[in-house]
């Protein structure tokens, strides 16, 4: 199919053409991807050995104090005129080494058993000051679980620091044979010129690492244990036992399969709509204030602003409030007879999904709007013109100039908003609270998996909120088994989109 | 002939524009509508909430008055969290231009793999982890002041820096090149020259640290239920929630409403004041990233 | 003021992509140099890597006499102006001139003098307070140049500067730019694609291409010598006629026939094609004939001398005004006549009548022709031939070259029939042999002199000194082992000798040879170097002793003399040093005062000039409404109402602009003197005061030396001797610093220079390279270190013997040829050694040269 071929077909045609493409370009995406798999591995494996490389040179050419490295870090560093790189480097062994002793290895040898002392705790009458309750504390697994993460991490670093003193002191050896003496002043003056960026990356990534990739590991790995309400300190290892519970469907879990593939399909319709919707009445009311004639735009604007303004905890609160049981809008519905008397609008599925649409874009349309109006503003004026003595009439214009156009330049900004609606905690927690629940209609959902708060509207995210906060039994495993799953599927998808459109690929010659 | 169509042009014009301003007209009344409900409610006393308007002899101050007893300290919840959204958005501007600087402007090696890693970790629901991160900070002794909530909002910064990084690449290079040649440091070329010139998204991140605080009731009610806060310890986003929550004893409506508008009118007055470096900010760096 | 030495700059991006191989110029002070080449030749590569913005891969750039390939840019004392100009946009022009200097912490009474001067010398002096975004492309220009100058840099680089401005004013900011470097007489280097700024700016033009250079050399050579065709067709606008011919010598010219048309063929003397080979005037090979658009006419004069005309059947035409182009072709031309390759453009004084489609005759003048070889595209008649090539025939043992004799033993060849001998020029030795020959002219091109000789019917070009002049008699000989000989169809039957052969080695240290061989002598060297250095510290820090101790019994010997009056001596100082202190103190306040009336003084002229100002609007607006009025009651007819209406309106809405115009203009230049005048003030007072407190401290100085010249003296030779302990360690560890070349196991030391050289070149990869180092054939030196060789055959030429060894270095069979005097049989085996300074030294992977 040439070029021309295509350009002849009708409209028709050619959107089927388009979308055979599409499916196609997955399809073609897969198997390059596995095609390119034995490249990738190639390089990886190049990747690997590069590092035993130097190692084995290192050591064979080194000169002694090359040599010291493997033993003690910034070993050679200090003899060799580089004394603050050398102090840093032996602080973190000293800290590694004093961290693994205290805290690692009691840790490390009962991450096994996760814990087996469960603490006890017995009344000691003392004259002096009656009876008191006397706590000798058990194993905690959380602890030890967190702590033995902790320590893997440390170890990983204790790992990349120790082969990069060694490179330093294998270069620095080379460097004094070829005459070129290192002086310690040059630390500093290289800290603000050629290795600026550990300056500026050093403090937001200790914060970063501390208090998001911790956790997030800790989730992963959580969702091998059985850690819930009843297990609170000791839990121990169960292995893929949680994620057969989830699938299998056995005895009383065998609603959880069916539960799960309607509320993933609500979360993924949801974003889908959600989003989409967002974006275009966004879109439409932008064109609207930047219509030509169009006076008082910062008028209109600051309205919309409003809303981004007030926390938006407030107004969904306040919104909720009228949608209760003899709110306003409540009323106004029984009025219109959508809503039978004494219920509530979140009582029948198809209302609730729809009122949580709408109240979403009552809240995410202002910010979608600045968004496109900032674009509409930097659109070349003289596509418009053009087109117009093309004669397009303004719909033609829009579909084939501003349209295209927005899609290009926002199709990151949209998927992010995508993979944020698949998460968007805040509406559903404050609006509907998942609504009409499941046992309403006749589904038993297992207290380990939320219970009956679990309702239709839930989300993924609020029905691992519901499993791991609220449910009596707070199956905390169970709940970073979703986790892990909502993040797998937002992977794939990301994936899939995300490689295929052109504005990311030429990121770097964008700037 | 020509008198005629050009007459019809013209009245085409004029009846699609008033077309847009009744849409326009619409549009803005169902976005203001609820936050004039918020006001009317805050100044009922008995909270039936059936009239839109409060009737004639429903008015009362009542709700603003009990804000300020003993068991909702109001003021001491809008200080705490006035306290922490201030030094939030202080720190974590610094941290946010630093990174989406780094990222944006050096060439360094793992700079790829790192702005892959924030995207994954952006991935994974966030408050899995809450229970991690109180149990550090119990570790740090933090876990009974509301101020560690800072200490969590600060050390997330380096997540959002996509819409500063945004910004940053639009700066075009040479200026960079033209100081390293004057005999300045790439620290010269980012306090000097960089910062002076990112005015507006400096502004932006201010304006989004600040207000991110008081919108977070996730994890201030957290801390409240497992670090065991008294009532003047809460932020006010906790407090609120609890007085629009049925279940919860404090739970009072008006007061909810009055509490509500008190703390919107301060943050709506920052917003239209910086309004246009956040739509700047948002065109600007939102966009080109 | 400074010169630049680049040698063997590269520049290999980690892919293996060469952006710029084996860059060498010596650029000397005060020098224009232009780089010029199509987009991606590695022109504005080069610069940056003057500039230290990127970092150079290989070789050495001196700037002055000082290494700077690894100094940061702001230590190169270099400015840059930046294509788009790059001014800080947040910052006023005086800011943005002054940054380079507050950033150097420069006084700021100075930094301002340099600002005005720089803004006076382009004409800045208004602007100054202004912000980049309110001026045009070319004032942002000269503020970005007034940065560059500001800092009287020892070079100026400028990025393509002119290429974001329009025609006109690129023409003037172009004669700005060569006056502002007569006027500053420092060392320019200009990028730019295009070839008018090169010829019109440049004192040497360096055209490049794909990251090589093509040909260096002052503009008016570059257009009338191109090296090669892309030259040729690069320099000049419009761009080089080409066409495909091929030459044919006659009786007593050479005849110049087109291949793709039947035009009549040109006839050129033989002179102007002396220098080319004879094999390209035999008529069968290809060659490239350029002319350029004003060396061929249709004018009625050149016409009347009727030799080289040829008909062009005219497409279009191109008038500029001053001149005409008139577009054709040699041949008739189809449709729009697109790609040919008998184009021409022929330039007129106008049309002369002709319009399109007509066929006229047009005249090459033969003079100004080049020619290139199609297939290298390099110039075939060069202003230094590399060879002469010359017929040659050998039957028997006898050679009929220069006359016949019996046939050099060394020649391989027995028998040929009038095949040709190339000899190159460097083969020829002038002044001993036995051939003679009349030297017919001589051509001198910078430092070596080209004559043409005749030696019994046979031309050839070769080097001679400046004493030989026109018509005298030379000698001279041939290093035949140097020709290649090839028989009448071109087949080569005796190739000359490569004249380097390769080795192939790695570079090692002292350490690791010492570790390899537990070779003493290699320690010998060692131990011998670092005793020289010792033994020469030894005698300096002698004499240093001695002197220290004449200065100090002569210091103590004084003390003790003025030991008495040195109580008078001090209180002497504290009067003295008294006063100076009063004077200086005086000389604040009245600095204080000067200021605080200046400053009322200006207050006051701004009040009053603010008053006139008002006054002369007040005045305006009344008069304006005055006659408004009274116009309207004088006229009644409608039109010149609603008009006088109109232009009042208009004055209305337009007043206060203009006086606020007005105001702030007014107010700038007040504030420009005031600001002129405090900076006067401040700079008098920092001169006196600086002058007054150096004398302070020279008076003590003076009291101290003539009192206790003890302290001084000790304090003076402990610098002295620190800054020699300094220099004394460094030497000692440079003397450590020896490399050696490792063949197999043989190990020879190199030369310190050149160690410097591969070690700047490559860094601390160097161990891990290896080296192809090309010998040339006398670079041997017999020696039982060196490398074990077998004889395997030998050549004789005649005065010398070149016997051809094969060895074996790393495994791999290595062949070699030496000439030596002394007889060796075959078979016998020699230890070869390589004289290090004689070869050249290449990193074999990337293939760069390092020495």
């Amino acid at each position: 199919m040439t070029k021309i071929q295509y350009l002849s077909l009708s409209k028709g045609e050619r959107f089927l053409v388009n979308t055979g493409d599409f499916f196609k370009g997955i399809g073609t995406g897969f198997v390059n991807f596995f095609k390119g798999i034995p490249l990738a591995l190639l390089k990886l494996w190049h990747k690997i050995c590069a590092p035993f490389r130097t190692l084995k040179n290192a050591w064979v050419g080194g000169t002694w104090f090359t040599r010291g490295n493997f033993l003690i870090f910034g070993f050679s560093q200090f003899f060799h005129k580089e004394i603050f790189r050398g102090i840093l480097y032996l602080l973190y062994e000293a800290v590694f080494i004093w961290f693994l002793i205290v805290i690692g290895v009691p840790n490390l040898a009962k991450l096994g058993t996760l814990g087996t002392f469960a603490g006890t705790s017995e009344f000691i009458s003392d004259p002096s000051r009656g009876t008191t309750l006397s706590f000798v504390s058990g194993d905690n697994s959380f602890q030890i679980l967190l702590y033995s993460i902790v320590t893997f991490l440390f170890i990983i670093i204790f790992i990349a620091l120790w082969y990069f003193s060694i490179r330093d002191a294998k270069s620095l050896q080379d460097n004094i044979a070829v005459g070129r003496l290192s002086k310690n002043s040059q630390f500093f003056t290289d800290l603000t010129n050629k290795n600026y960026h550990t300056l500026l990356l050093a403090v937001p990534l200790v914060g970063l690492f501390a208090f998001t990739v911790i956790p997030v590991v800790f989730m992963i790995i959580t969702g091998f244990t059985n850690y819930s309400n009843a297990h609170a300190d000791l839990f121990d290892w169960v292995g893929f036992d949680n994620y057969g519970i989830l699938f299998s469907g056995s005895g009383e879990n065998s609603a959880v399969v069916t539960v799960f593939l309607r509320v993933l399909a609500w979360t993924l319709l949801w974003a889908l709509i959600a989003t989409f919707t967002n974006y275009f009445l966004g879109m439409v009311i932008a064109l609207l204030i930047n219509k030509k004639g169009i006076k008082l735009k910062k008028l209109w604007r600051t309205i919309l602003i409003l809303t981004i303004a007030v926390p938006q905890f407030v107004s969904l609160l306040l919104i909720n409030r009228m949608l209760s049981n003899n709110g306003i809008l409540t009323d106004l519905f029984v009025k219109w007879g959508w809503v039978k008397p004494s219920f509530s609008p979140f009582d029948n599925v198809l209302l609730a999904r729809i009122l949580i649409i709408v109240v979403n874009m009552w809240v995410g349309v202002p910010y979608t709007m600045l968004i496109c109006s900032g674009i509409l503003m930097n659109i070349p004026e003289d596509l418009y013109e053009s087109a117009r003595i093309d004669g397009a009439s303004s719909f033609k214009m829009y579909t084939a100039i501003t349209l295209p156009y927005m899609l290009f330049i926002t199709f990151p900004y949209l998927l992010s908003q995508f993979v944020g609606n698949i998460n968007n905690f805040n509406i559903i927690y404050l609006l509907s609270q998942g609504a009409p629940t499941f046992k309403s209609s006749g589904i038993i959902i297992p207290s380990s998996f939320g219970g009956n708060t679990v309702g239709e509207t839930d989300l993924l995210i609020t029905w691992i909120y519901k499993m791991s906060m609220i449910g009596d039994d707070k199956n905390y495993a169970l709940a970073c088994v979703l986790g892990l799953l909502v993040f797998i599927v937002i992977a794939i998808l990301s994936l899939v989109f995300y490689g295929r459109s052109n504005s990311v690929k030429n990121e770097e010659d964008f700037q | 002939m020509a008198e005629k169509h050009y007459a019809s042009k013209r009245l085409a014009e004029k009846s699609n524009r008033i077309l847009v301003y009744a849409i326009l007209i619409l549009v803005s009344v169902i976005w203001v509508l609820p936050f004039v409900y918020l006001i009317f409610q805050s100044f009922i006393n008995i909270p039936s909430s059936k009239s839109f308007f409060p009737e004639a002899g429903n008015w009362t101050g009542q709700n603003y008055a009990n804000l300020f007893n003993k068991d909702t300290p109001f003021f001491s919840w809008w200080i705490n969290t006035f306290i922490i959204a201030f030094f939030t958005a202080a720190l974590q501007t610094v941290l946010v231009l630093m990174t989406s600087y780094a990222l944006s402007r050096l060439r360094f090696s793992g700079r790829q793999a790192l702005m892959k890693l924030i995207l994954i970790l952006g991935m994974f629901p966030g408050f899995l982890g809450m229970l991690v991160i109180y149990y550090i900070l119990k570790l740090l002794g933090l876990n009974t002041s509301v101020f560690s909530l800072i200490l969590v909002y600060v050390a997330s910064s380096a997540m959002s820096y996509y819409i500063a990084k945004g910004f940053f690449d639009t700066i075009p290079k040479s200026l960079d090149e033209a100081v390293l040649i004057d005999g300045g440091s790439k620290n010269t070329v980012f306090w000097q020259i960089i910062l002076p010139l990112s005015k507006p998204i400096i502004i932006y991140t201010i304006l989004v640290s600040f207000t991110g605080p008081w919108g977070d009731f996730m994890f201030g009610s957290y801390i409240r239920v497992a670090g065991g806060l008294q009532a003047s310890q809460y932020t006010v986003a906790v407090g609120l929630q609890l007085l629009a929550n049925e279940g919860h004893g404090l739970h009072d409506y008006g007061t909810f409403c009055a509490g509500a508008v008190l703390v919107s009118i301060p943050i709506t007055a920052l917003f239209f004041w910086l309004q246009r470096y956040y739509v700047e900010g948002i065109a600007g760096g939102a966009v080109k990233g | 003021m400074a010169s630049l030495k680049l040698e063997h700059i590269y520049k290999v991006y980690p892919n293996g992509h060469k952006a710029v191989s084996d860059f060498n110029m010596n650029i000397k002070d005060g020098e224009f140099i232009v780089f010029v080449g199509p987009s991606g030749c590695g022109k504005s590569t080069t610069l940056r890597m003057i500039a230290g913005l990127e970092d150079i891969s290989s070789g050495e750039l001196y700037i002055g006499d000082t290494l700077v390939n690894d100094m940061q840019p702001k230590d190169r004392d270099i400015a840059m102006v930046f294509q788009n100009y790059a001014l800080y946009p947040h910052m006023t022009v005086y800011e943005n001139m002054a940054f380079g200097l507050t950033l150097r912490k420069v006084p700021r009474a100075e930094i301002h003098e340099k600002v005005m001067w720089a803004a006076d010398v382009l004409g800045l002096k208004d602007y100054l307070d202004r912000k980049p975004k309110a001026m045009s492309g070319g004032q942002r220009q000269r503020v970005s140049l007034g940065r560059a100058i500001l800092r009287n840099p020892k070079v100026m680089l400028l990025d393509e500067p002119l290429s974001n401005l329009d025609a006109k004013l690129r023409g003037q900011m172009r004669s700005m730019i060569s006056k502002l470097h007569q006027q500053l007489k420092t060392t320019f280097i200009y990028v730019t694609h295009d070839q008018v700024e090169a010829m019109t700016l440049g004192t040497r033009v360096v055209v490049m291409k794909l990251g090589r250079v093509q040909q260096i050399d002052s503009p008016q050579n570059l257009y009338d010598h191109p090296v090669n065709k892309f030259v040729a067709g690069f320099i000049g606008t419009p761009q080089m006629n080409f066409f495909n011919v091929t030459l044919l010598e006659g009786k007593d010219d050479v005849e110049v026939r087109w291949s793709d048309c039947e035009q009549p063929s040109l006839r050129i003397s033989k002179q102007s094609v002396l220098k080319a080979e004879k094999k390209y005037l035999r008529g069968d090979v290809p060659v490239c004939l350029g002319f350029r658009c004003e060396a061929v006419s249709a004018e009625e004069e050149e016409l009347a001398k009727k030799d080289n005309i040829v008909d062009v059947t005219i497409s279009h035409f191109e008038e500029l005004g001053n001149e005409t182009l008139i577009y054709g072709d040699l041949k008739e031309i189809e449709g729009l006549g697109g790609e040919s390759t008998t184009s021409i453009i022929i330039k007129a004084s106008s049309k002369m009548g002709h319009k399109e489609g007509d066929v006229i005759k047009a005249r090459i003048d033969v003079e100004r022709i080049h020619l290139f070889d199609a297939k290298s595209e390099m110039t075939i008649i060069p202003s230094i031939p590399e060879h002469n090539v010359l017929p040659v025939s050998i039957q028997n043992e006898k050679m009929d070259l220069f006359g016949t004799f019996n046939k050099p033993v060394s020649i391989p060849v027995d028998f040929l029939k009038d095949g040709t001998i190339s000899i190159p020029l460097d083969a020829i030795t002038v002044g001993k042999g036995n051939v003679e020959a009349k030297v017919l002219l001589v051509e001198d091109h910078e430092d070596k002199h080209l004559a043409l000789v005749k030696a019994n019917d046979k031309e050839l070009f070769v080097f001679v000194d400046e004493k030989v002049k026109k018509g005298d008699k030379i000698v001279f000989s041939v290093n035949y082992s140097r020709a290649t000989f090839k028989d009448e169809k071109e087949m080569v039957v005796a190739s000359p000798l490569a004249d380097r052969d390769n080795l192939f080695a790695t570079f090692v240290n002292l350490k690791t040879a010492y570790e390899d061989t537990k070779d003493e002598n290699l320690m010998a060297i060692r131990n011998e170097r670092v005793n020289k250095v010792n033994e020469e510290y030894q005698k300096i820090e002698a004499d240093f002793n001695a002197e220290k101790e004449t200065a100090i019994n002569e210091a103590s010997k004084k003390e003790q003399e003025i030991a008495p009056e040195v109580e008078t001596k001090r209180q002497e100082l504290e009067k003295k040093n008294k006063e100076l202190t009063e004077k200086l103190a005086q000389a604040r306040n009245e600095y204080r005062t000067g200021v605080k009336e200046a400053k009322v003084k200006h207050a006051q002229i701004m009040k009053d000039e603010m008053a006139k100002i008002n006054a002369q609007y007040k005045e305006m607006w009344e008069k304006e409404k005055l006659d408004y009025k009274e116009s309207m009651m004088k006229n009644k007819d409608r039109e010149t109402r609603s008009q006088r209406r109109l232009s009042y309106s208009i004055f209305k809405e337009s007043f206060p602009q203009m006086k606020q115009n007005d105001v702030e203009r007014k107010t700038n230049s007040l504030d420009f003197e005031k600001e002129t005048e405090l900076n006067g003030l401040r700079a008098k007072f920092t001169q006196t005061k600086t002058l007054l407190t150096d004398q302070i401290k020279e008076n003590k100085k003076a009291f101290e030396e003539e009192c206790f010249p003890l302290k001084i003296v000790n304090k003076e030779f402990a610098k002295r001797e620190k800054e020699l302990q300094e220099k004394k360690a460094n030497d000692l560890l440079h003397a450590e610093l020896i490399f050696f070349f490792k063949f197999n196991d043989q190990f020879f030391l190199i030369p310190d220079d050149i160690t410097g050289r591969i070690i700047q070149g490559l860094g601390n990869k160097v161990f891990t390279k290896t080296f192809r180092i090309e010998v040339p054939h006398y670079g041997f030196k017999e020696s039982d270190k060196g490398l074990p060789f077998k004889v395997v055959s030998f050549i004789n030429y005649g005065d010398t013997k070149m016997y051809k060894c094969t060895g074996e270095i790393f495994g791999e069979k290595v062949v070699v040829y030496i000439d030596k005097e002394r007889e060796m049989e075959l078979g016998s085996s020699v230890n070869l050694e390589p004289i290090i300074p004689e070869t050249q030294i290449y990193e074999n992977e990337l293939n760069i040269r390092l020495y």
